[in-house]
């Protein structure tokens, strides 16, 4: 091979990383919500997902209580209020729905988590038994996520773990404490798992991203270098992970196998705190903690 | 130019119109003329375009025009949102070009190539438009996921379960424009140890929805709502099947169900003082009945009300227990109304629906009909065995409830029962196998039966008319009702509208008899003419806009309403009671007049006969006036006389109505009043009737976006109509209410709201009544979130229910409770053989409720999180952020202290009184933190208290209260061997005040040390230890507890593949004296002498799809009389 050959061989390998590297793009569209304890209204909320008809669901922490929304912003029902009490909460943290039809809010200062319909009427309560094993304590429920086997995988910000709960919602395992070697998580705030079953956890004590497989057992972890404060994270199409950094605000997005695609630093938002993040189609549903909204962006990956 | 080039080169091409929310009022070739109603938002709101030329737009807000600094108009997408939100049903008008021809939103000129990340390179890219062929493979672009799961349990103690569940979700297109969404769900709900738990019945599960442009399917769980006639206003929440039309000018809806629910309409009236709970009951007054959730529509005089604690109203739906928020005062004065649906769980009902609309010429022409039928199943009772002598009944009660009821007593021999009949025909309760009857009492409303429920079964005679319960054993009626109904809407010209409607009604309320079907059919007809002139001229002037109208109504007296299909106040409308018949002849005539936009008077007139027993006119005159700057009104004045033949009496009922508000700088008073008087004279010199005079006055203040604040005072004048033309002064009232919100003022956000009210009577012997209701909320982060503090405060005027915690005994394994023999209490138990379930009664015992919870979190490393990568930070900014703190109060007061301002101010001496308090709940915690976030090194200090006083339940008060001290300490010794290490102080107060149960005064102290090491990332071994001495204190000579446990833990992995893990855990526990029963809260649970615990599992991927578990877990404890061992084994199948 000519040294011409490595030379256009070397022109195309930049060109392809200067391409990866700028592969996505985010673009404002719209944001909806301003603080307020009006129906609709914000006041640092927390969490957010979406349902497979694109309805947006918050976790309204400010308010104790929990709002759904179409893609428009515009408000379809909410439900709760302060208290400890059926419908009621204690800063609910993070919301998600599974199967597309029950809504799970973990009720941070009430211990528990909470099981709602589609429509957010109340359907049952899950919390721990503390005569049972210590380890399977539910205290203080930061994150919760999902999987297709219907287990719920919780973040317990107690004791820094996360907790498996069973189809039954009997807790069968527990991962990520002090005894996980360098699994351990310090300061987990969210998580998500993907359909290969892995679990990402967004960890601000580690600065990065753990990443664990189905039965606990941590694989690795990514962002070591980039991230600083990582919060809500959420899967592009079950390809791309999107995590939200608070320090500075912006997104950074990673291959599942970690290697780090692009940034987005958003001018503009210099004041947010992206609690949470949640994907739909091509849009990016972020919560605003600080400026008590709901931020959309368009997602383009070219 | 650009514009006209395009508008030229495009010009004869027709284009379509999109359909919208909003009214399209007028649209040229290029111009589009845009209307909408404002839903109380800045937006977005959807402009029924996309692509609209830049710039070309005019925005109006009730005729307004506004500027482009206050709005943002997504040309691309067709979104528009407003700087300011948009005030409900205010006018937003939008005018704005587009190009007269369909263009995409994008063109390329190129194939765009989609990246796929972390792929091998040059594999990696894909085409991402791939040209649509005739074989395009929808299956494959479906979005597909879900699993099954399958699995059984078995054991010793236990029979075979086999444990199942299945999700399944599925969206995506499946062929040309045809969509589907699909969610299918089974997963199960656990036993609530609390005792509340929702009907499972009721969870939605199942959610089919297929798409195309013209036609739709909705399989599962949904809503019918039909509200485009009069009659045949429908609205259920079904399990079944829909089909939708949509083709054209035609629409058509079909839908066949099993039924959720049973409409029914209840009003209440008000109580001073009191904001809830107000029971809703079923069709007989039953209050054992489950309200559909989300089915209910709560009404206040007329104005729909939001569900939510910080809205209007909360609702139990299992209770069927309806109370207010502290946002929506109640009093003796509020007419509640709430439509709902309950499931009673008498029969199987099936629902048939069918819905068609159509128009011709232009549209000029609409013709709709319904078919609506509601029919039980009468051979499928699903709360009773239908017996031949239960059928006789039936089949003899005719229509009337009344006579559809058996025998519920049941002689079973002396000394087999447990009840007693005395001489008297009355039962007396003696016990279990100590009477001669059982007896099955049943709810027939209150104040229609003789007994009432004592609670633990026990049924207590009260006297003739003065309980709710009967000895008897009510049988539904199965019904069979249907509803048809046609209506016609003729438009000859734009302006006139020609309205008429047609229903027939059938209500069969015994299908098992045919005793009273005479009267089963009915008819209504509705006849109406609309004249609408928008631009009335005289002599080329505009003279503004005008509305007539006129209806006749006739309903003949066998129709009946199959949901509502009258406003909500509509007996007070006319001043009808209600028990007057359905049957009536109503003309009514309506017109309105606008001169300008900004102003409206209007006029009614009408009548309604009632046979010819009944007859009320009806006259109205109102009139308002709003334009930006100026004063803004609204006034009506409203008169009904009416003539009631059947009770002698005639009425005569005055109602006004006004309010005013003007703006000044940043000020905004404002001024209501409503007045009433109404006389009804009695033939025999009677005279009812009332007045009152409500005059409201407030000032809003708002400086900025950041701060507002409102005053009001109310003060209300009520008299009772006593003599010819004299009234005599009842009481009088004054309500003073704040309301303040700031936002983000420097670090500090918050809200509070107070309304005060007192009612004080002329009758000295009639107390004044006092409601106080407050929300404060605030939150104050400064220094970057590195202090945090949140506080929350309410108190309201509510009542408590008494409760009734009930053990239902299930197969053992499968409950969360035992009963204790030497404790003679049901204990916790996760493989236990009882459930409880927790009954709430109709006895209300109203109380002043507080609640409020304080958070102090303090995590100085926020403040100095940009120092964190830096290595060189200065020693005391270290030693500052190894700190951090949290704290946190929850308090919760129920009471009838009469002293209201002791409980507000958080008085604690008088929490938790012995006698007042219903529910009082007292929680601190207090964490201090070193290292917090540090897996090398983390010290925690915790104390927690928690004080519970609970007078609620029937069988009596108890007190509890746990105070803990305690030091954890995490560390990691080497690479591989970590830590965990508890040291804890606790004392554990209960208190019983009903016989049968003991007090205990447990002081525990307790040691814990976990060690685990693991010398690899796959393996792990551990040990923990735990030993505790344990003192309950409550008897003299204390009960000495020791307990010690070993728990070794093992477990590998299979990185990806699994993992199995095993632990075994050994108790040891002593006691002195030796002979006494050990309370359940002491030695974690264990009873005395050794148990053994032992916990085997592994779960392994068998393929990317498939998971197994083995699991296999043992115990032998002195309190069971065998070794208990159980096993269970599931697989999980996933799609993707």
């Amino acid at each position: 091979m000519s040294k011409y050959s490595y030379i256009i061989v070397l022109f195309l390998v930049s060109a392809q990383f200067a391409a990866a590297q700028n592969a996505v793009a985010l673009f404002h569209l719209f944001s909806f919500g301003e603080q307020g304890e009006k129906p609709g209204d914000l006041n640092a909320p927390m969490g957010i997902d979406t349902d497979m008809n694109g309805n947006i669901y918050v976790a309204d922490t400010g308010n104790h209580r929990i709002q759904k929304f179409d893609q428009s912003g515009s408000l379809i029902t909410f439900n709760g209020g302060f208290g400890w009490g059926v419908e009621q909460f204690q800063r609910p943290m993070d919301i998600i729905i599974q199967s597309g039809m029950d809504v799970f809010v973990a009720d941070y200062e009430n211990s528990r988590i909470e099981r709602y319909d589609k429509d957010l009427h109340w359907i049952h309560s899950i919390s721990s038994n503390r005569r049972e094993e210590e380890r399977f304590d539910l205290q203080y429920p930061v994150s919760l996520t999902a999987s297709l086997h219907q287990d719920l995988f919780v973040i317990d910000g107690e004791m820094a773990k996360v907790l498996k709960l069973n189809a039954q919602f009997e807790p069968e395992m527990s991962f990520g404490s002090y005894d996980w070697g360098e699994g351990a998580l310090y300061d987990p705030k969210q998580c998500v798992i993907s359909r290969d079953d892995l679990i990402y956890i967004s960890d601000q004590g580690r600065q990065s991203i753990m990443i664990f497989d189905y039965f606990g057992n941590y694989i690795f972890e990514i962002g070591t270098d980039t991230l600083n404060k990582p919060t809500g994270l959420d899967l592009y199409q079950n390809n791309i992970l999107c995590v939200a950094e608070t320090d500075p605000p912006s997104f950074f997005f990673f291959t599942l196998k970690g290697r780090r695609i692009d940034c987005s630093r958003l001018k503009g938002f210099a004041n947010s705190f992206f609690s949470d993040i949640a994907l739909f189609e091509n849009r990016l549903y972020a919560a605003d903690f600080n400026r008590h909204c709901i931020h959309v962006f368009e997602l383009r990956v070219n | 130019m650009r514009q006209w080039i395009l508008i030229l080169i495009f010009c004869g091409s027709g284009y379509s119109l999109a359909q919208t929310v909003g009214k399209i009022e007028s649209f040229s070739l290029f111009e589009k003329d845009f209307v909408i109603m404002g839903q109380d938002r800045k937006g977005p709101y959807l402009l029924p375009d996309s692509l609209i030329i830049e710039n070309s737009e005019r925005v109006f807000i009730d005729g307004t025009r506004l500027s482009d600094s206050e709005y943002n108009l997504n040309a691309i997408d067709g979104e528009i949102r407003f700087r300011q939100g948009v005030p409900n049903q205010a006018k937003i008008r939008i005018i704005y070009k587009i190009f007269p021809y369909k263009i995409k939103k994008n063109y390329y000129h190129r194939k765009l190539f989609k990246r796929v990340f972390g792929a091998p390179t040059g594999t990696a890219e894909l085409p991402a438009i791939e040209a649509e062929t005739p074989e395009e493979n929808y299956a494959s672009r479906l979005n597909k996921s879900g699993s099954i799961t399958r699995g059984i349990t078995v054991g010793n103690n236990r029979g075979l379960k086999v444990n199942s569940a299945l999700n399944i979700n599925i969206s995506g297109e499946i062929a040309r424009d045809v969509n589907v969404t699909a969610a299918l769900t089974d997963q199960s709900t656990p036993i609530q140890p609390e005792g509340t738990t929702q009907n499972l019945q009721e969870i939605d599960k199942v959610f089919v929805r297929i798409k195309s442009p013209h036609l739709s399917a909705t399989m599962g769980d949904y809503n019918v709502e039909l509200q485009a006639s009069r009659f045949a206003q429908y609205n259920r929440k079904l399990q079944g099947a829909m089909g939708q039309v949509d083709y054209g000018n035609t629409k058509a809806l079909a839908s066949v169900a099993v039924s959720r629910g049973k409409y029914r309409s209840q009003s209440i009236q008000g109580r001073e003082g009191y904001q809830g709970p107000y029971q809703l009951k079923g069709d007989q007054g039953q209050i054992d009945i489950i309200i559909l959730a989300g089915t209910e529509r709560v009404y206040i005089d007329g104005e729909a009300m939001v569900r939510g604690e910080s809205n209007d109203y909360v609702i139990d739906y299992a209770a069927g227990q309806l109370t207010f928020t502290r946002r929506r005062l109640i009093t003796s004065d509020s007419r509640i109304v709430v439509d709902f649906q309950y499931s009673d769980e008498n029969f199987r009902r099936h629902l048939y629906t069918f819905y068609s609309r159509t128009s011709f010429w232009h549209d000029r022409i609409q013709f709709g009909s319904s078919f609506i039928r509601e029919a039980d199943d009468k051979e499928n009772p699903l709360d009773f065995v239908l017996t031949d002598d239960k059928r006789r009944i039936l089949e003899n009660a005719g229509d009337n409830p009344d006579e559809a009821v058996q025998d519920g007593a049941t002689f079973v021999g002396e000394g087999n029962g447990r009840y007693r009949l005395t001489e008297d025909s009355v039962f007396v309760h003696v016990g279990q196998d100590s009477g001669d009857y059982n007896v099955s009492f049943s709810d027939v409303g209150s104040g229609n039966g003789a007994y009432e429920y004592k609670g633990g079964g026990v049924y207590e005679y009260i006297g003739d008319h003065r309980g709710r319960y009967a000895p008897v054993q009510l049988l539904a009626t199965p019904q069979n009702q249907y509803l048809l109904d046609f209506d016609l809407e003729i438009n000859p010209h734009p302006a006139i509208s020609l309205q008429s409607e047609i229903a027939l009604s059938s209500l069969d309320r015994n299908i098992y008899s045919s005793i009273d079907d005479n009267d089963n059919d009915g008819v209504a007809q509705h006849w109406q003419l609309t004249i609408q002139n928008d631009s009335l001229r005289l002599l080329k002037k505009h003279l503004g806009s005008i509305d007539l109208s006129a209806k006749w109504r006739k309903i003949n007296n066998r129709f009946r309403d199959i949901d509502r299909t009258t406003e909500i106040e509509y007996n007070r409308k006319w001043d009808l009671s209600e028990s007057f018949q359905r049957q009536e002849d109503v003309r009514e005539i309506n017109v309105k007049y606008l001169p300008r936009s900004f102003m409206q008077i209007s006029g009614e007139y009408g009548n309604i006969k009632k046979g010819d027993y009944f007859a009320s006119t009806r006259s109205q005159l109102s009139s308002w006036f709003e334009k930006k700057g100026w004063p803004s009104y609204q006034y009506r004045i409203e008169s009904i006389s009416k003539n009631d033949d059947r009770n002698k009496v005639d009425g005569e009922w005055w109602r006004q109505r006004g309010n005013t508000r003007v703006q000044f700088w940043h000020f905004k008073p404002f001024a209501n009043y409503e007045g009433e008087v109404k006389k009804e004279n009695w033939s025999d010199s009677l005279y009812t009737g009332f007045k009152f005079d409500e005059v409201d006055a407030g000032i809003e203040f708002i400086p900025g976006s950041r701060f507002s604040a409102t005053a009001e005072m109310t003060y209300r004048d009520d008299s009772d109509y006593t003599s010819m033309d004299q009234f005599t002064k009842k009481s009088t009232a004054s309500t003073q209410s704040l309301r303040m919100q700031w936002h983000r003022i420097g670090s500090f956000s918050g809200t509070m709201a107070f309304t005060h009210r007192r009612r004080s009577y002329t009758d000295p012997q009639q107390s004044s009544v006092r409601t106080d209701l407050a929300e404060i909320t605030t939150r104050y982060s400064p220094w970057k979130n590195a202090l945090n503090t949140q506080l929350n405060y309410q108190i309201s005027n509510t009542a408590t229910a008494k409760k009734e915690r009930i053990y239902i005994k299930v197969s053992e394994g499968d409950g969360n409770y035992r009963f204790d023999e030497d404790l003679n209490e049901y204990v916790n138990d996760p493989l236990g053989d009882y459930i409880m379930r927790v009954l709430t009664t109709d006895q209300f015992i109203p109380v002043i409720e507080l609640k409020t919870s304080a958070r102090i979190r303090l995590e100085p490393t926020r403040f100095f999180s940009r120092l964190q990568r830096n290595p060189e930070q200065r020693w005391w900014k270290k030693a500052i952020k190894a700190f951090s703190s949290e704290s946190f109060i929850s308090l919760e007061e129920r009471t009838q202290d009469k002293d209201v301002w002791d409980i507000y101010l958080l008085n604690l001496k008088r929490f938790q009184h012995p006698t007042n308090t219903i529910v009082g709940n007292i929680n601190f915690r207090q964490d201090l933190y070193l290292f917090e976030h540090s897996r090398d090194f983390s010290l925690r200090y915790r104390f927690r208290q928690r004080d519970e006083k609970n007078n609620q339940y029937l069988e009596g008060g108890q007190d509890r209260s746990e105070r803990e001290n305690s030091i954890r300490l995490i560390s990691r010794l080497t690479s591989s061997l970590n830590s965990k290490t508890e040291l804890m102080r606790e004392r554990t107060l209960r208190r019983f005040f009903y016989a049968g149960r003991q007090d205990r005064d447990i002081h525990t102290s307790q040691a814990d040390v976990d060690l685990s090491y693991r010398p690899d990332q796959r393996f792990e071994i551990a040990l923990q230890c735990r030993a505790s001495y344990e003192q309950d204190r409550a008897y003299i000579e204390p009960t000495t507890v020791q307990a010690f446990s070993i728990i070794p833990r093992i477990s590998y992995s299979l990185r990806e593949r699994g993992r199995v893990r095993g632990n075994i855990e050994w108790s040891q526990v002593d006691a002195t004296p030796d002979d006494r029963p050990i309370p359940y809260e002491m030695a974690n649970g264990r009873s005395m002498g050794q148990s053994l615990r032992w916990d085997v599992r592994f779960d392994y991927r068998i393929s990317d799809t498939i998971q197994a578990t083995l699991s296999y877990y043992g115990r032998n404890e002195p309190e069971r009389d065998r070794v208990i061992h159980t096993g269970r084994a599931q697989v999980t199948a996933a799609f993707r």
